[in-house]
This record gives structure tokens, sequence and C-alpha cells, in this order.
């Protein structure tokens, strides 16, 4: 299931190029005369004197200027104020193809944004995550029994932990930037990884090439390096992959509870919270980020599938 | 502030059966006009919501919150009963426990004559013990009542009599009689069976061993789902309460209320959006009532963080913030914009003061004045070479005011001002604030009844209450100082109005909004009293018109 | 055997007291304190210090653990500052409630998880097997508050048929008991849902693979020439073996439960341990979080412990551990 990689691919490249690809600013409110307008609305622009912008349903040229509709009421601009006047009233347009947020900020744009916020802090806490859980495994696998069951031992004491919990105690006690919390997720998930990679490393040991290896006087590190990880990474990639998906879902729990990254930088977490009160007049400030975020697990999930199929061909 | 004289009892009962007779009418219009019958319907029941659940039956250990006191105040009484009419004159008060009063020459000494006709809910009488034992449990140190500090004026609670109690005060304040009358009466010969030091382990106990003395008693308390009151048969005012039984039903979703109240299952709500407004309007089943709210919401400054210690700089952020363009954007007409923390619907406002224009090219100026330019270009302003950039903080739950913040950012941002707002929960918030850790703040507060400035002002209140701006003036120090001893409220006068002008001058604080409360209920509710004093005032007046 | 189990018990128990330890420095350090909320701005500080002395907060942190530590293990787990009831009322009020959601949830999930399994196993490779395969990836993949605000949008605001919020109706007190039961059904409906769900598409996966793991490809036929009923097949053979795993699933799935039970009742309403969890977190509850967390832990301890037992009489070469 490929399908998985390159949908991933396309999101990734998407919310990287959000800079370029979003229509408008993510933290620009538009016109605060135009919250909580639905998927599809376009509006006219009309630039004023001094670098004030206003949005309008409706605009009509008269001699003396314009006179626009917003939200029902018309009202009468003269025409030095217009920066952007022609002959036909103003030509600049808005597309709000998602809609905009309860304060006229383009849904859109913030989706596109939050993408990269969501992701950049679930590939960073993956990142984390294999360096301690392959660090661990491999250190628990190669070393004494003594320290492996010490490892072993850690690794569950960190398992029991009720992960959300610690999240939200430790993430109300610091800051939660983006480092700190890829630090607090990745710090809750390396134990699967470290698991996995020991119970791989531990079938590995008694295997012919590594008994020569070690016959030969090889030290423990290269071992390591050399022979042990090579033959190991499989299973971590789609474990590292699974992964990936379950912690842009936590992050994304975690804002959605206002305990994770804070507005205004949108996360589509927190953009679902934004939206709840809402729900039943302007619901598409919370499902479409929603969406956004069911697509990309879907695709790594898919992602982690498809390596599956590749990797592990023995379960079907 | 009125004496009520010692005259003979009939005169002062007739005198307050008139006062009950014209008791407040309905305040907010909207379609009031019922066809048939204006006189009130004995019978009926009545369903309401809160958002959220009470904390207890015991006013001295439940944490504070309006729903509390939304349900408190209707089955216990207070010595006198606070009317909610603020915008003329300093409030009046209409007896309920206690029928009359008297100071003493030297204003020290407030004597309280109860009434010998009012019952606990178990049949034994109300007396005068019961207020000088509640004072007790006020002030004690297990029980450590939130709001303690109101009785630190009082020295003694002396009963002269079954039916005659006696204040006793330390010093002269304005508002002797609000201290004296905070806090309901609660019952002696119930609750003392159980030891103060184990009041705050034992809410169930009080619900379990409630005896209360009010218009409506309290029949059940279901926790997250509903509390039922019902009509205390034998509350001394004659046919009153009207209604049988009063529900409130806990739900937490405001659009969840707003379409019970459309179905018929809620007959009032409260707190309804502005955006809501309309459609309830144009319902004709329904009716929706307004009034003025004296709670306000700001910006607090830290004083004493370089950036804002100049009130040049501070007027300047006032000037860079269009008050009144948010107003509009959140709220139409339900806010107005407040030039002081008494609004102008109170009467002690001070009218004189005009509101600093929305002017970002004169708070360039005063910037420029006091040292900001923008000499690296890169659009923010910077002195000495610290950039102007800093962290607003919020706290979550409240729409409005995180809305508030980020339109005040980007407007901030327009004159070269770098503001990053940050949302801490209620907790975080509260610790950052009072203890200086922040450098500016969105808040709200609601100016008490007594109009006392120093927690908001005086430099002494710094860390211990409401001085969050860390603001010092000795000058307005000096006049708190005065004005607190003062005998009365329109004494303190003067004195306001003084601190409301240099306040206005320092700004300390930005002031942004004072707002309408909106509530609503079908049409067979009559004598909806909802105010600022509470959303249910008066709910032993309000009636049911029988259906069809 | 006796031994390992002995040793793993040991260890938990070990682990356990870790959690609550590391748990107990953490919330204390988060900035604010109970006191704090006490939201009325007037209330002078020396207020809240009394109280904060009432509650044991002015003490060094560490005497406030040795105190909590020896407190608990003489079985008082405190008052709640925000409830003024004892922790363990209040838990003990609020676990059945998570209980009943956790149990529908997993009956949800085994109920939809098991049959559609089944299926999928049948319909190797055709139609049915790819739409369930899709279909279990995009449940387990959906965020699971996300679901839970667009199941309410659609069978409570577009088309009213299910609450929104609560576990019971107001007055289902004056119902008979068989019509509160189904009040409370009808309550249950959506969160369970949503909190099985993922679960359950976990084990549509799962049973489906183990089955043809078994079976082989063609495990009908095989059965079939074998001469056995097809029902005996599936059930005797293929579910009991695939079913020791799915114990060990739940038991691993234990943490991963709680937690979406958490969210689940934050969304919902539901008057269970994790929006206790939540609100206490949120209000600074500190004898309530410690309480809720202990409680947690030893689920998650148990459950794995369990999981692990049930692996070691399985395979007798983990025992060596």
């Amino acid at each position: 299931m490929m399908v998985g990689g390159g949908l991933l691919a396309i999101i990734l490249l998407l919310t990287v190029a959000a800079p370029w690809l979003a229509p408008y600013d993510p933290r620009e409110q538009q016109d605060l005369l135009m919250r909580r307008l639905p998927p599809g609305t376009v509006l006219h622009l009309v630039i004023l004197q001094g670098g004030r912008q206003v949005l309008a349903e409706r605009v009509e040229r008269t001699p003396l200027g314009l006179a626009i509709e917003r939200r029902g009421r018309w009202e009468k601009i003269a025409a030095e104020q217009v920066l952007n006047l022609t002959d036909e009233g103003v030509e600049d347009r808005r597309y709000f193809l998602l809609g905009t947020d309860g304060v006229s900020r383009d849904v859109l744009s913030r989706i596109l944004y939050g993408g990269r916020i969501s992701l950049l802090i679930g590939l960073l806490s993956i990142l984390i995550a294999l360096t301690v859980g392959v660090a661990v495994g491999s250190l628990a696998a190669t070393g004494s029994r003594w320290l492996d069951y010490l490892f072993m031992r850690g690794v569950d004491a960190a398992l029991a932990f009720p992960a959300l919990f610690l999240l939200l105690a430790l993430s109300s006690v610091f800051d939660s930037g983006v480092w700190l919390l890829a630090l607090l997720l990745g710090g809750t998930s390396w134990m699967g990884v470290s698991r996995l990679i020991r119970a791989d490393l531990l079938g590995l040991r008694k295997r012919d090439f590594v008994l020569a290896a070690r016959a030969s006087g090889l030290g423990r590190w290269r071992l390591l390096t050399r022979h042990l990880i090579p033959n190991a990474w499989s299973p971590v990639v789609v474990q590292a992959t699974l992964l990936l998906g379950d912690i842009v879902l936590i992050e994304a729990a975690l804002s959605f509870l206002r305990m994770g990254v804070q507005p205004p930088t949108p996360t589509w977490g927190n953009m679902i919270a934004d939206g709840q009160p809402d729900l039943g007049s302007a619901w598409w400030i919370s499902t479409f980020p929603g969406i956004a975020l069911a697509i990309t697990v879907i695709s790594v999930n898919l992602l982690a599938d498809g390596f599956r199929d590749v990797l592990e061909p023995r379960r079907s | 502030m009125r004496r009520f004289q010692t005259a003979s009892i009939p005169v002062v009962l007739t005198v307050f059966f008139l006062l009950a007779a014209c008791a407040p009418g309905p305040q907010g219009t909207d379609g009031e006009s019922q066809a048939n019958d204006d006189t009130p319907h004995s019978g009926g029941t009545l369903v309401s919501a809160f958002a959220v659940d009470i904390s207890g039956v015991n006013e001295l250990i439940a944490p504070t919150t309006a729903v509390n006191d939304s349900v408190l105040f209707r089955i216990f009484l207070h010595l006198l009963e606070e009317q909610p009419d603020f915008t003329e004159h300093p409030p009046s008060f209409a007896p309920q426990l206690a029928h009359s009063y008297e100071w003493s020459e030297d204003h020290t000494v407030l004597t309280f004559h109860l009434r010998e006709d009012v019952l606990w809910s178990d049949g034994a009488p109300v007396t005068a013990e019961d207020v000088r034992w509640t004072w007790q449990a006020q002030t004690h140190p297990e029980v450590a009542w939130e709001a303690s500090y109101f009785k630190d004026n009082i020295t003694d609670v002396e009963v002269v009599n079954p039916h005659t109690v006696r204040f006793h005060f330390h010093q002269v304040h304005p508002a002797q009689l609000l201290q004296a009358n905070e806090g309901v009466i609660l019952p002696k010969h119930a609750w003392s069976r159980k030891p103060f030091s184990e009041w705050r382990k034992s809410r169930n106990w009080f619900y379990e061993n409630r005896v209360t003395n009010g218009p409506f008693e309290m029949e059940s308390w279901k926790q997250d789902e509903e509390i039922v009151l019902t009509r205390n048969k034998s509350y001394f005012e004659e046919g009153v309460p009207y209604l049988d039984r009063a529900v409130f039903r806990i739900v937490p979703d405001q659009t969840s209320q707003i379409s019970q109240l459309f179905s018929g299952d809620l007959d009032y709500i409260t707190n309804v959006p502005p955006d809501d407004a309309r459609i309830i309007r144009d319902n004709d089943e329904l009716v929706l009532r307004d009034y003025w709210s004296i709670g306000f919401i700001f910006i607090t400054w830290n004083n004493e963080s370089p950036l804002f210690s100049d009130a040049r700089v501070r007027r300047a952020l006032t000037m860079a913030i269009d008050r009144q363009g948010i107003v509009d954007a959140l709220w139409g007409e339900f806010a107005r914009t407040t030039t002081s923390p008494i609004v102008d619907t109170v009467w002690a406002h001070n009218r004189d003061i005009q509101p600093w224009p929305y002017d970002p090219e004169r708070a360039k100026h005063l910037l420029a004045e006091a040292g900001w330019t923008d000499t690296d270009g890169d659009g923010i302003l910077d002195k000495g070479g610290r950039p102007f950039r800093f962290e607003i903080l919020n706290h979550t739950g409240n729409r409005q005011r995180e809305d508030a913040t980020v339109i005040a950012q980007q407007q901030l941002r327009e004159i070269g001002i770098e503001a990053r707002p940050r949302l801490l929960d209620i907790s975080a918030f509260h610790a950052a604030v009072l203890h200086g850790r922040y450098e500016a703040a969105v808040e709200g507060m609601t100016m008490a009844t007594d109009l006392n400035l120093r927690y908001l002002f005086h430099s002494g209140q710094i860390g211990v209450s409401f001085n969050h701006a860390r603001y010092r003036n000795p000058e307005v120090d000096r006049l708190i100082d005065r004005a607190d001893r003062m005998k009365g409220l329109e004494e303190m006068a003067p004195y306001l109005m003084r601190i409301q002008e240099i306040i206005h001058e320092d700004q300390p604080l930005t002031f942004l909004w004072f707002s309408k409360r909106l509530n609503a209920h079908n049409r067979r509710v009559h004598g909806v009293q909802g105010n600022l004093l509470s959303q249910w005032f008066g709910l032993r007046y309000w009636w049911l018109a029988p259906p069809g | 055997m006796i031994g390992f189990v002995l040793r793993r018990v040991g260890g938990s128990l070990v682990l356990l007291f870790l959690v609550l330890t590391v748990t107990f420095f953490v919330i204390h350090l988060a900035p604010g304190d109970p006191a704090d909320l006490l939201v009325d701005p007037r209330t002078p500080e020396e207020n809240r210090d009394r109280l904060r002395r009432l509650w044991g907060l002015d003490r060094p942190l560490g005497e406030q653990y040795v105190r909590w530590l020896s407190a608990v293990a003489q079985g008082d787990w405190g008052t709640s500052f925000n409830y003024q009831e004892p922790v363990i009322d209040e838990l003990a009020g609020a676990l059945p409630n998570t209980l009943v959601l956790a149990l529908g949830a997993t009956l949800v999930a085994f109920g939809l998880g098991i049959p559609l399994g089944i299926v999928a196993a049948r319909r190797h490779n055709q139609t049915a097997d790819h739409a369930l395969r899709v279909g279990s990836l995009l449940v387990y993949s959906l965020p699971t508050f996300w679901l839970g605000l667009m199941a309410i949008l659609l069978f409570s605001y577009l088309l009213p048929i299910l609450p929104a919020s609560h576990m019971h109706s107001v007055g289902s007190d004056s119902l008979s008991a068989g019509r509160r039961f189904l009040d409370l059904l009808y309550h249950l409906t959506l969160p369970a849902l949503i909190l099985g769900a993922p679960l359950g598409a976990s084990i549509t996966r799962f049973v489906r693979n183990s089955l043809l793991e078994l079976f082989g490809q063609d495990f009908l036929q095989t059965a079939r020439a074998k001469g056995l009923s097809e029902v005996r097949v599936v059930w005797v053979h293929g579910l009991r073996n695939a079913l020791v795993p799915v114990v060990q699933i739940l038991g691993l799935q234990l943490p991963a439960l709680l937690n979406g039970a958490l969210v689940v009742e934050v969304v919902f309403s539901w008057p269970g341990l994790g929006r206790v969890v939540f609100n206490s977190l949120q209000a600074r509850d500190y004898p309530m979080i410690m309480a809720a967390t202990a409680f947690t832990g030893f689920l998650v301890v148990a459950g794995t412990l369990l999981a692990d037992l049930v692996h070691a009489v399985a395979d007798p070469r983990v025992r060596d551990d």
C-alpha cells in the first residue's frame, strides 16, 4: 500500500510549502465583520488609505466612490479613500475555500500551517523516540543480563505511566513550545521501539554470522552498528511509522484539551477545539482540520502497512 | 444611606408589605404585553439551566461561584436584601430577616431587629443566636471562608435578646452595612453539631442535613444533573413564592440550552450569547431580556515592567487599540466601552471623563516621546536595544476575551508593537498575575457594590489582592485611605470621582468593555427580574401563566 | 513459575511506586495551586494562604510527599480540595461510570470486531475484505475527539436522535428500572461507539490475520476437506487460538483505552474517572490527581502484568526473563 506513502508525501509537501501555497496569512484577521463565513465564500476586497482593508459581499460604483454591503448593511466610501478603485468598483477578491473562523481567519491557510506544526512535532518526536528507543534496546540486548533486566524494568516503568495524564500534567508545568512537546511526546513513546529492538537483537544474537563476528573479536559497538542494527531495523521502521500516526493524534488531543500548542499558533487539534462552541452553526471550523488530521494519519498507517508488507512478507 | 426608625412593628410591617407589593418590576422590555392576566398566579414548575453544577449547600466552604449564589440565596436569608437600584444612588436595602436597623451615634455599632415569625425548615425559630454563630463560622480559621475579609472590621456580634443582634465595628467605613450583611444566616442548632475543623471535609453532610429558612427549600440535588427547589410553605411573606417548584438543570452546552428553550424543555436560560439574540427575538413564544452587567474587561499592564512603567506608553497603548471597534465586532449593541472600573450605569461613574480616542498616529508620537522608535527598521519599535515585544496572557474559557486579544494584537502590530498571546489555565494564570510574573494580561472583574477601588489601585494591595498592575501612586493611595473613613457610600463620591480622573490619566489598565447580560424565557413566565445582583433575583415573585 | 510471578508482581509494585512519586512531584511543580482558583479577585492573599495552611501546602515539598505517602499507607487518600469530600468517595462514584463506558466500548469492539474479522477472512482478497481493511484502517486513524464531535454534530444536532452529553436524562430517577436502563443505553450509544471503534478496528484486523495465518488462504476448504463443519473450524479452532492473543491485546491496549476514555468523557461530559482527572488537573486538586493516577497506574500495571502472565503461560521461554 504505497498509496499511503504517496499520500503522506503529498501532505508533507503541501504543509512544507504552506508559506507559498496558503492563500493568506494564517494569523490575519481579514475583517472582523466576516467571521464564521461558510466554505466557498467569495468577497470583494476594498483597500483603504492607511493600509486598512475591508471585505464586502457586494460592491457598487457610485459617482462619489463606492457603496458596499457588509452583513446586510450598506456603507458609502468616498473615492479618495479607496486605493484599488476601478471603473466597475473593485476587482480584487478574497476566496475562502474552507470558510473563515471565529476571528475571520482563513481556515484553509490555517490548516496548511497547522499541518506544518503538527507534522514537525510528530517527526521530531519520532526522532527522539527512535534515538532513545534504539539506544536503550540495543544496550539492553547486548549488555550483561543485569543491565538488560534494569533497562527492561525501566521500560516497563515508563510504559506504566498513564501517558496522557502525565502529558497533561507536564504541559501545565512547562510552557508548551514545539520543542518541549516533541520532547514530551518522544519521551513517552520510545518504549515500544526499545522492546522491539531488544527482542530482535536477542533473536539475532544466536545467529551464525553474529557468533562468527564475535569470535573474530569484534567489539560490542561495531557489532552493534555493523551487524546487528542493519538487520534489525525493518520492524523498527514499521513501528516508527505507526508511532508517527499515534503521536500526531496525541498532539492533536493535547492541543484540543488546550494543553498542547497554544493559540494563535494553529495546529489541527486546537483548531478543532476553537470550533467546538460553534459546532451547530459554523461546523466547518472543527470539521476540516479533523479531516486533514484523519487523512494524514490514514496515510501514515497505510504507509506502515506498506512497509510491513514489503519488509515482513511472512505476515500476510 | 437611609435610616429605618425603630417605629412600632405594625407600622414597619405595613411599610414592608407596601415595599413588597411594589417589588421592582421586570427590567428590559421586549414584548411584555400580556393580553389577559397581570395578577400573579400561584402554582407551576419553572425549569431553568446552569452551565455548571453548584458546589455545595454551605456557602462558607463551597468555592464561590455565581451559580452557587443563585441557588443559595433562594433557600437562605440575609439580614437585609440588597436591591439592584444602583444607577442613581448607592443601593438600598430591603428588610429580609431583619425588619429594621439603627446606628449608634458614633456609627460603630449597628443593631438589627429580627422578625419574630421566621422559622427554619425543621420548625426551629430563627434567632439572634443564629446570626452570632454564623459570624463565628464565617471568621473561623478552619472554616477558612474565602470572603472572610468582609468581616475584618467587625469586632463582635452580640446577642441582645432572641430577636435583637448588635454588630460592633472596629472603625467607621463606607461599607459597614455591606460588611455586616455579607453572607447568609446559617442554622446554629443544626450545623453546630459538626465541629468547624471538619467543615471542609463534609460537603455532603451539609446537604444531607440541610436546614434552610428562605422562600424556597432544596428538595434534592443530583450532582451534575439537577437541583430542585420547592416552595417553603412557612415562609413569612404572604402568598409568595408563587411557584410550586423551581428546577435547575445542568446543561453545560450553550447550544443545548438554547435548543431546549425553543423546544420548551427549559423555561428560562441565562448568559445568552449575543449572536443568538436575533433568533430569540424573532420567536413569538420567547422573550429576550437584557441588562447591563457591571463587570468589565480590561488589559492589565505590568507597571513595573520597563515596557509599561511610563504612563505615556500606557496611554499610547490605549489609543492604539480600537476599543469601540472591538466592541462593534464582538458584541454589536450588547456592550459598551468604559473609561473606568465604575461603569457608566453606576451612580458613581465620573461622567466628565472623555475616553481616549482611537488614534494610532498620536499613539506613535507618544511612544516616540517616551523613547520608542524603530531604529533598526524591522517594523518593531525599540528603545535602548530592546524591542517592544511582550506576552499577553489570557485564561482559558472565555471566547470574547481571546478574540479581543487577537484583535488588539493586530492593532498593536500596526504601530510596531508585537504582542504574543498566551493561554493559561485559571490556576496558572492567577499565580502569574498575582505575583507580577507576567507582562500584560487580559482580565475581567466585577466591581462590587461597595465600589472599593482599594483592591484595584492601592499600592498596599500589590501581591495581596487585585492590584495586578502593580500600580503605585501615593496620591491615589491617600485618596483611597481617606475615602475608607467615610460613613457611607455617598460620602465617598468626591474621592471616587477624583480617583477615576487620575486613573484615566495614568492608564495603569486599558479598559475594554462592559457588556449586557442576556436572558431569555418563554411567554408563560412573568415577573422575571434577573439583574446584575442575580439572574434569579426575586424568584419568589416570579409566576407562570396557567397553560392555555 | 511461582518465582516468575512473584518477581513480576514485585516489580510491578515498585513500578507503581515510581509512577506515583514522579507524578507527585510533577503536579506540585505546576504553577498555581488550588488556592489560586478562588476566583474572586478581591480575596486577599492571606485568605488564600490560610487555605494553603489548612491543606498543608505551605510545607516543603519533600515533607508534603512523606506525609502523603504515610497517609496513603494507612489507607487515607485525603480530601478533595475541589469537592470537599474524601477522594475515595469521589473516585468510587466516578469509577463505575467509566467502567460502564469501557464495558460498552469493549462490547462494541468485540461485537463488531470479531464478526467483521471473520467475514474479512472468509472473503479473503475479495471486495468485502478490502473494504473492511480500508474501513478499519480509517477508523483506527481518526482522532477520537474529532470523531466524537462529528458524531454529536450528526446525531444530536442535524438528526436529533441521540443525546449529546451526560449519562442520564434529567428526571430519570423517577423512571422504572427497566426504562432507566434503556435511558442509560440511549446515552451510552455514542460514547461507547466512539471509544470502542478504534479497538474494534484493531480486533477486526487481528482476527482476520490470525484466522488466515492459522488456516492458510483457503482455510474453509481445508476445513471441509478435513470433514469439519464451518462452525467448528471457525469457532472452536480458530477463535480459541486467536483469542489468547486478543486478551493480550486488551491488556496492552488498556492504557490506550483509558486515554481514549478521558477524551471521550470530556467531549461527552460523561461523569467518569477521566473527566474527574481532567477537571482535577485544571483545579490543581492534588489529592484527587494522585489517587486517580494511582488507580489508573494500577490498572495499566495490572493490564501489562496480565498480558505478560498470559504470554508466559503460553510461551515458557519468556519466563527466564
